[in-house]
């Protein structure tokens, strides 16, 4: 194939753009590319802001500061970059497998609902019980929400992208007729929402005094790690790597506790931080995560290994809307403490551009969401419609991302057309 | 009886009204899913026509010219799409998702001056004579401009994908596109160009919206009917006719959805109070979007009538080493 142009351009005065295939990829334009792609996205975003009337590099950096600019604003971007990582850990799993699973905005609502359901049920049981309960509930009513559009696809042949997608306008008003009916706080006339949830339903913010714990727990992990390196790495690279990345835990997250003491910031968290390692390892290190590469890679031939699709389809559809649901218990339990109209400004779709601007990778989806996040804190520091600026620069980068995306695969030459 | 014959005129009257937007972006689709690109930008897509329908109107103070900047919006957000997927041969489904999400962001934000400001729109426009006749005349006749247009693109967009020799390479580039190459079919060109169709159609379909059946601007108008419309294509299995059929369909049910909640309850038991709510009867149109999907995929797989062969795929021309 070498040599082969693969496909023409269009041309312009006797040149024409090519595109052939790199044959080797070098090492930093993996990381070069999403860098200079996101610069372009923000060059990009300028010309819309200059049509409203705003001066865009201020902007920008009204946009920064808000976002980054004290410990206060940095923990505010967690806020919202929280219930991005739930959701888009779960959008990554589904489009793993080409499963195209755009209803993660609706499974964040049902998901809230159920768990909202558990609290309001037992508002006085003890956190330690309820808590978890409601945590259980909150991915059940995602996974039971995902489920529609899996089971749809995987045995009727149901287009999944059409489906999951109405189901998000479905769960929204069904969201909004528990918030103007049965559960309806008396008190709430203009902005109808429900009552507040009881102190045990909520989830704690993140204080100091979680050292000891969390010292236990690095403790008990690190002895496990260690045990790993010594007994199981033969690889000297992996040995090194696993060792670093334990440091590397152990350092951040009591920083982080250091860090975030006494700021909004909750378990949910955490809870994200454990669902990337959790699935990162599903993904990467067991017989069905191997599956789920498989079947995304080729269905046919996942066939004929034995694997099952119906099942996979159904499965992955789940925990994908699991994760979505666990984000909307989150966001209720740990941010809000009540459900209102509305509650969500469009998280389960930004967890698609999360996901993808991920390359599906869980540890990537954390780091991205804490970035998309900022953009949402961000975009509130500029006047007019706040929340679409945020929206619309996402898109920018999204796109440029896909554009920038061929850059890595293919090497573009212009040639004088023969 | 009169009463009856009085309630289901006003039905499909409005249903045709309602669904016509849908019907405008299911024909785009259906224009770009032939040539086999799968474009589920049609929301994004539909909203930027709305908004600069709106903006055109209010400029020039001419509804007409704002359909017009409409449709070249959507033509234009369409060719971002056409360049991705047909040139860089990106993924289809998530170049198309961006495309959506852009669209709405876009125009969100842009749109924010212009929410509930009156602009210049399309007025009814009952058509001489053939409005008296009985039924057909309030069903057909009573409408305004954009709607008798979308009656005839229906028999075009038919006769043009079925009857002519362009329709024969459309259909052609979309099954197989090797085939139509080794036949001197310009691939790349015809995808374009029906990529570009598509979204001129959609842009149509949200000035239809915003200048003709519920008039202004108001952030994500659309409400899914985008989505609604690439639903359709697939219950109308590519067919123009059959997309127009369900395109009013849906128009009918909103606008049921709408007159049942002007119902009286009261002494009904409570649970169809709840469903009689509001809320419940908003969630109608998209329920039945995915009931009708599980009979169309039924359908689709009993009767073999498949989507083209090539949707969502690039094309490259394998050329032999020399």
């Amino acid at each position: 194939m070498q040599g082969t142009t693969d496909r023409a351009l269009p041309a312009w005065r006797g040149f024409s753009l090519r595109l052939e295939p790199r044959l080797e990829v070098p090492r930093w334009l993996p990381y070069a590319v999403p860098i200079l792609s996101l610069g372009i996205a923000l060059v990009l975003g300028m010309v819309p802001m200059l049509m409203q009337g705003i001066n865009p590099l201020a902007g920008y950096r009204d946009m920064v500061m808000l976002a980054f600019g004290s410990a206060y604003a940095i923990s505010e971007t967690i806020m919202k970059a929280i219930p991005l990582m739930l959701a888009g850990l779960g959008v990554a799993v589904a489009f793993r497998m080409l499963v195209w699973n755009i209803g993660a905005e609706g499974q964040l609502y049902m998901g809230a609902f159920l768990s909202c359901l558990v609290a309001y049920t037992w508002p006085d049981a003890p956190a330690w019980i309820l808590l978890p309960a409601m945590i259980a509930a909150g991915f059940l009513g995602g996974a039971l929400w995902g489920a529609i559009p899996g089971a749809l696809k995987a045995f009727l042949g149901v287009n999944e992208i059409i489906t999951s997608l109405m189901l998000n306008y479905i769960a929204i008003q069904w969201i909004n007729y528990l918030v103007v009916g049965p559960w309806q706080d008396p008190t709430s006339l203009g902005f109808p929402r429900t009552t507040r949830l009881s102190a045990s339903a909520t989830l704690p913010t993140i204080t100091t005094a979680w050292y000891l714990p969390t010292l236990a727990f690095l403790i008990v992990g690190g002895v496990v790690a260690a045990y790993w390196i010594v007994r199981r790495l033969r690889d000297r690279r992996e040995r090194l790597k696993l060792a670093l990345g334990a440091l590397l835990v152990g350092a951040l997250s009591l920083g982080a506790i250091y860090f975030l003491d006494g700021r909004r910031v909750h378990l949910g968290f955490v809870l994200s931080l454990l669902a990337a390692a959790v699935l990162a390892v599903l993904l990467g290190r067991t017989r069905w995560g191997y599956e789920v590469r498989v079947i995304g890679e080729s269905a046919r031939a996942a066939r004929y290994a034995g694997m099952s699709l119906t099942r996979n389809i159904v499965l992955v559809m789940m925990i994908s809307g699991g994760m979505a649901g666990l984000a909307g218990m989150s966001e209720i339990s740990g941010n809000l403490h009540l459900i209102k109209r509305m509650f969500s400004p469009g998280y389960g779709y930004t967890a698609i551009i999360v996901a993808w601007l991920a390359k599906l990778n869980p540890w990537g989806v954390i780091v991205v969401s804490l970035l998309l996040g900022a953009l949402y804190r961000g975009s509130d520091a500029i006047p007019g419609a706040p929340k679409a600026l945020g929206m619309m620069l996402q898109a920018v980068i999204f796109f440029v991302l896909i554009g920038g995306e061929v850059l890595i695969r293919y090497r573009i030459r212009l040639e004088r057309r023969a | 009886m009169g009463e009856i014959i009085g309630f289901v005129i006003i039905i499909l009257s409005a249903g045709i009204a309602a669904g016509t937007p849908i019907l405008y972006g299911a024909l785009g689709e259906i224009f770009a899913e032939r040539s086999g690109i799968l474009n589920l930008g049609v929301e994004g897509m539909m909203l930027i026509g709305a908004l600069t329908g709106i903006v055109a109107s209010l400029a020039t103070g001419s509804a007409w010219i704002g359909a017009l900047a409409g449709m070249a919006a959507g033509g234009l957000l369409s060719l971002i799409h056409a360049f991705i997927s047909i040139t860089l041969r990106g993924d289809q489904v998530v170049s198309g998702l961006a495309l959506t999400i852009f669209g709405a962001g876009l125009s969100a934000f842009l749109g924010f001056p212009y929410v509930n400001v009156p602009a210049p729109k399309f007025a009814a426009l009952p058509i001489p004579v053939l409005d008296r006749l009985p039924l057909a005349g309030p069903v057909f006749f009573q409408h305004d401009a954009t709607v008798y247009l979308s009656f005839l693109l229906i028999p075009i967009a038919w006769f043009w994908i079925n009857k002519t020799r362009a329709g024969l390479h459309l259909r052609a580039v979309g099954e197989n596109p090797a085939a139509a190459d080794a036949l001197g079919v310009n691939v790349v060109l015809t995808r374009y160009a029906y990529t570009v169709v598509g979204g001129v159609l959609c842009g149509l379909g949200g000035a239809s919206l915003s200048l003709a059946y519920t008039p202004g601007w108001i952030e994500n108008m659309t409400a899914g009917w985008g989505w609604i419309a690439i639903g359709l294509v697939i219950f109308a299995a590519w067919d123009p006719w059959r997309a127009a059929f369900g395109a009013y369909l849906f128009g009918a049910i909103s606008r049921v959805v709408f007159d049942v909640q002007m119902l009286p309850t009261g002494g009904l038991p409570q649970l169809a109070k709840i469903l009689l709510s509001p809320q419940f009867l908003r969630m109608m149109p998209y329920a039945a979007v995915i009931i009708i999907l599980i009979f169309a995929s039924r359908e689709v797989v009993r009767k073999r009538i498949g989507a083209p062969a090539a949707l969502g795929t690039a094309y490259t021309r394998e050329e032999a080493e020399a």
